[in-house]
């Protein structure tokens, strides 16, 4: 089948999950003998062979093409010259646009947390819109001319940017349109939400003839807060990629000092200041943690005040945003994986973490808990009960071991191909 | 159709509270006593207090041709005594009527035999002296906790002045198919093993929908003819052991256990040989078969073993901590400590631990008071850190 889709990023350039998802969702739809166009909003070159790692896990089924370059043959990468990105607000976009025309790059991107090392790609910014909203609608714009020059079968659009962009590309040809949620407004910004983000997405789920939710936490809030049918509603769980874990970090390990990390972007959404409290309650019982809040984001600052005010700062530490080896490096070296995210749609990171072979404490709200029962589960709010279990598998090794254990044979059917599998039915179905 | 012997046995651990790290050095006060009770009313309200009425009002009406034997832990009669005294009332009037054989067990429901056998020991004689006082009447039948057994056990039960010793059947033992009623051990002992009627015992209390009797809830009639059909020509006796409390569980309005037990001592005595057996008679024959296991078995774990309380490496970690501290609760001759330490024995607890959804005990059992298997044991061993820290030296 040939599959129109819009998306907001692709490798290399990944700043969330969204980036990873597309790209491993691509990889096993084009196995599956769909020929992809990928629409991207930016003015990067097309991702090269050097940009993918290409491991053989040991043990673990090889999920790669033979052979990169007939994966990118199949898949036509297309970019639409913007400077539109997943996680940035309307806030934020002054910011990027001031980087993007050379100035003050590095203090945005580290803001936002992405594409550091890239503000070069983006000179020619004449023609930018004044604000996010237009830059959507430019987008959109430029799926409409894509859509009546390509030849396909199915629009499928990722998240809200590209939600315009599919609905004209749907009336322009006709052709039937998926839309999938991997975020949602109120994920993002809980209660203050935007409420032209708030009609963009509820138009596109509208719209579309099939909606894919990452989760059915996700799928409820679609339902309740968008009011969208349900029977129009299928679940797709992402799922976890093993390339990387093949890597073997030698980690100085200091045996009496253990390390729990955070990891993900510093804003309200994924509950940074509840990591802190908690591990204000930890460090009352136990000195011998270290307390490593990797990431960037406009809570940043503030988080540093905190752990300041709280006299932690010979705990805790910084590291900023961390991307590719680093990650992985920063995973090997922690004894603890924790995400107090406020509102989660899945959540890879967690995955991530357990690859690694590092337990996790994971939010309640979160969509990843639906397919990962070997992780201790907390409410976000509930601090006190986020630090019992950070001592408590700091105090009773058992409980790690035993969580990876199982997690392990969790992991093993959590594959993209399964998620794969279930949009081929999904499109099966709309092309008849 | 064989004589039918039939054991009630009743489960109901009290409930643990929720205890987190920072309440270690805190709080010595570990059971949370509302859910307890709450748990305990219902039970006994619902479950406990009809079913022995009516097994009291059948015994009177059939006299002796209908008999059953009640399996109770010593900590179960301790909460019965403290929410509701009327049960214990019940049970008296039971062991009165001749006819109701009340078994003896480990008192606190545990698994001390897989790790101290002096406990065991200690707590049988508890035990024993607990349903000596409650009935008048010494126990001869020793029923150890899930059936747990193996060889060096019986000749620990049979020190322990025991004629009769309850154990698994079916396939449990090593080699052996369809194991069901009298055996004797491989050590020349006089103790006699009653196998239970696996696979029967756990169709009447799981899944009672065999071809041969579609109905659900069971009823008497269709039990009472598969009886019949499955053994047809068989001698010996059939012991069933059932959970009185997962059966309401499973059909919990009044057709269910309560229409079964009235209808039951009808429906088997109208078969021609149909009669109830107390295993004090049931186990007479001189000439059983023997039967050996060196390695612990159980009947309620289809996997035979242990694994269901101690598969995993967080419930070896609990128990083995928890039997450690043997010495030193026994050592400082403190009598609240060490009722403390034997109530954190019940099994259920270890039960809670259990990562593999296969192993639980399905829909019968009773409903897990833990988030997650993680979170049972973290709760438990922020408990016996704080237990632990509270024995003196």
């Amino acid at each position: 089948m040939r599959i129109l889709m819009f998306g907001w990023e692709f490798p290399p350039h990944i700043s969330g999950g969204l980036g990873t998802a597309c790209y491993e969702l691509t990889r096993t739809l084009s196995r599956h003998g769909n020929a992809i166009t990928f629409v991207v909003p930016r003015a990067d070159k097309p991702a090269r062979k050097s940009h993918v790692h290409l491991v053989a896990a040991a043990g673990v089924p090889l999920p790669y093409p033979s052979s990169v370059d007939e994966f990118f043959q199949s898949l036509n990468l297309k970019t639409a010259d913007s400077i539109l990105r997943p996680y940035l607000t309307e806030e934020e976009y002054p910011l990027a646009l001031l980087a993007a025309t050379g100035g003050g790059a590095d203090e945005s991107s580290q803001q936002s947390g992405k594409q550091a090392g890239h503000p070069s790609v983006m000179t020619s910014t004449s023609h930018y819109g004044k604000n996010l909203m237009a830059e959507v609608a430019r987008y959109s714009e430029i799926g409409e001319e894509l859509a009546l020059k390509e030849e396909f079968d199915i629009i499928h659009a990722h998240d809200w940017m590209t939600f315009l962009a599919a609905i004209r590309a749907k009336r322009a040809t006709g052709k039937p349109m998926v839309a999938h949620i991997h975020a949602l407004e109120y994920d993002r910004s809980g209660d203050s939400i935007n409420g032209g983000i708030f009609e963009i997405e509820k138009m596109g789920m509208e719209a579309a003839d099939h909606v894919i939710a990452v989760s059915h936490y996700t799928r409820n809030l679609i339902i309740s807060h968008y009011g969208i049918r349900p029977e129009k509603i299928s679940v797709v769980h992402n799922a976890v990629s093993r390339h990387h874990a093949t890597r073997v970090y030698h980690v100085p390990h200091d045996r009496k000092k253990k390390t729990v990390l955070f990891l993900g972007r510093i804003t309200s959404q994924k509950g940074p200041d509840y990591f802190i409290e908690a591990a204000a309650r930890v460090l009352e019982k136990t000195p011998d943690v270290m307390f490593v809040m990797a990431g960037a984001g406009d809570m940043l600052p503030r988080m540093i005040e905190r752990v300041g005010e709280l006299r932690l700062g010979m705990h805790f530490h910084f590291t900023g945003f961390l991307q590719g080896h680093d990650v992985e490096r920063m995973y090997a070296m922690s004894d603890l994986y924790v995400m107090p995210s406020v509102s989660e749609p899945f959540g890879l990171s967690p995955l991530e973490a357990m690859i690694y072979d590092v337990p996790v404490i994971l939010s309640k709200q979160a969509g990843v808990n639906e397919i990962m029962p070997h992780a201790l589960i907390v409410d976000f709010w509930n601090v006190d009960d986020i630090a019992n279990k950070i001592l408590a598998i700091l105090k009773y090794p058992a409980l790690s071991r035993e969580l990876l254990r199982n997690g392990r044979k969790a992991l093993r059917s959590i594959r993209w191909e399964v998620a794969a599998e279930r949009i081929q039915l999904i499109y099966n179905k709309l092309a008849v | 159709m064989p004589p039918l012997f039939l054991t009630f046995h009743l489960l109901q651990p009290a409930h643990l509270k929720h205890y987190s790290f920072f309440d270690i050095g805190n709080s010595a006060s570990y059971e949370d006593e509302s859910k307890t009770a709450e748990a305990m009313n219902q039970f006994a309200s619902e479950c406990v207090l009809p079913a022995t009425r009516i097994v009291l009002k059948k015994i009177k009406e059939y006299g002796g041709d209908f008999r059953i034997a009640l399996s109770i832990s010593g900590c179960l009669i301790d909460q019965f005594e403290r929410y509701r005294p009327e049960v214990l009332d019940t049970f008296k009037a039971l062991s009165d009527t001749g006819y109701v054989e009340f078994l003896a067990a480990p008192y606190y429901h545990s698994l001390a035999c897989a790790f101290s056998i002096q406990e065991f020991r200690e707590q049988a004689l508890l035990h024993h002296a607990r349903i000596q006082a409650l009935t008048g009447t010494a126990p001869t039948t020793f029923r150890n906790t899930a059936l747990i057994y193996r060889d060096e056990l019986a000749s620990e039960v049979e020190t322990l002045g025991y004629q009769v010793m309850l154990i698994p059947g079916g396939d449990r033992f090593p080699g052996k198919r369809n194991v069901c009623g009298v055996f004797r051990t491989t050590h020349g002992s006089t103790l006699k093993l009653l196998a239970n009627h696996d696979s029967l015992s756990e169709d009447m209390a799981r899944r009672f929908t065999h071809s041969d009797s579609p109905e659900t809830p069971p009823t008497s009639t269709g039990f009472a003819r598969w009886i019949h059909q499955a053994h047809p020509a068989r001698g010996g006796i059939i012991p069933l052991s059932l959970d009185l409390g997962a059966f309401t569980r499973l059909y919990p309005d009044d057709t269910g256990l309560f229409l079964f037990l009235n209808q039951l001592p009808e429906t088997v005595l109208l078969h021609k040989e149909g009669t109830f057996i107390t295993p004090a008679k049931a186990a007479s024959p001189r000439s059983a078969p023997s039967l050996s296991s060196k390695e612990f078995i159980t009947g309620e774990n289809p996997g035979r073993d242990l694994s269901p309380w101690m598969g995993n490496e967080m419930q070896q970690d609990a128990l083995n901590a928890l039997y450690l501290l043997e010495s030193r609760v026994k050592g400082c001759h403190d009598q609240t400590l060490l009722k403390t330490w034997r109530l954190l024995q019940v099994s259920d607890y270890f039960l809670y631990m259990n990562t593999r959804s296969e192993a639980f005990p399905g829909p019968a059992h009773p409903a897990i008071p833990c988030d997650s298997p993680y979170d049972a044991y973290i709760n438990y061993m922020n408990i016996l850190t704080d237990f632990s820290e509270r024995i003196p030296g």
